[in-house]
């Protein structure tokens, strides 16, 4: 039996990472998985690219509510790429940040669906 | 701005899945809007025919995000024919030749045609009047 985080990890690790707005800012590393008897999956490491506007290699980003996951991709919204942090210290404030923000925010339900229309 | 040439090979990829569809083979434009009406992917993409313009969430400098496979889909049925506009024979609506084309820039957030380079000069997105098999028209300056 292997746990969803574990499955998940098996397929991601590699994928590139792009955002909603078609840019790629680098490749996952692996999975951050939130301590305790959840082990819900709340961001991923990643090897960032020069777009992400990093100097430093490897970053951490929140998972989001929008992403979908692939072994061809992580697909992460473009307001995601604001919410790097660069250790893991650092990354969970951001994640509270970022989950707050989203909270915030009325459409970001992908359940919704944002379809209509030509490119964001 | 975005050129045609630069279009070729960028992965398309759903954002509701992280489905990789495929890659950029070529762009249809629609004459009459003077934009790009489809999305032409690769023979050896995992999606098979064009995905309408309007179905593409970004076309953005690495990738084009599609919202699903099945928004892909949807739009295939009102695609207008395609015909090859990059290598095309130029004419003006005045019956002289006017090279071939060379690339097209295009507006990624709108589709629209910005500027057609020839072999012989660049010519206004707005000055396109036709394209088909045999030449792409446009309006003599």
């Amino acid at each position: 039996v292997v746990a969803p985080a574990e499955a998940e990890v098996g397929h991601v690790l590699g994928a590139k990472v792009v955002t909603d707005a078609g840019r790629e800012v680098g490749t996952v590393l692996d999975v951050v998985v939130e301590s305790g008897a959840g082990g819900r999956v709340v961001g991923f490491q990643i090897a960032s690219n020069e777009a992400a506007g990093r100097r430093k290699d490897k970053v951490y980003i929140p998972r989001g509510q929008t992403l979908a996951v692939s072994g061809h991709a992580l697909v992460v919204p473009a307001n995601a790429s604001h919410f790097i942090a660069e250790g893991l210290a650092s990354f969970t404030a951001q994640v509270e940040i970022f989950e707050r923000h989203q909270a915030d925010e009325p459409s970001p339900n992908p359940s919704t669906g944002q379809t209509t229309g030509g490119p964001a | 701005m975005m050129l045609f040439s630069q279009a070729r090979g960028r992965p398309v990829i759903t954002s509701s899945e992280a489905e990789a569809l495929g890659t950029v083979d070529d762009l249809t434009i629609d004459p009459h809007t003077k934009s790009i009406s489809s999305v032409r992917l690769a023979a050896d993409s995992a999606h098979h025919g064009p995905i309408a313009w309007s179905a593409v969430n970004a076309f953005g400098p690495d990738a084009v995000i599609v919202h699903s496979r099945t928004a892909a889909e949807a739009g295939t049925v009102s695609v207008p024919e395609h015909y090859k506009a990059l290598g095309s024979r130029v004419l003006t609506d005045l019956g002289n030749e006017h090279g071939t084309v060379e690339d097209i820039a295009f507006d990624p957030m709108t589709g629209k045609v910005e500027t057609i380079y020839t072999s012989l000069g660049s010519v206004p997105g707005e000055h396109l009047m036709g394209l088909g098999s045999y030449a792409l028209v446009v309006r003599a300056a």
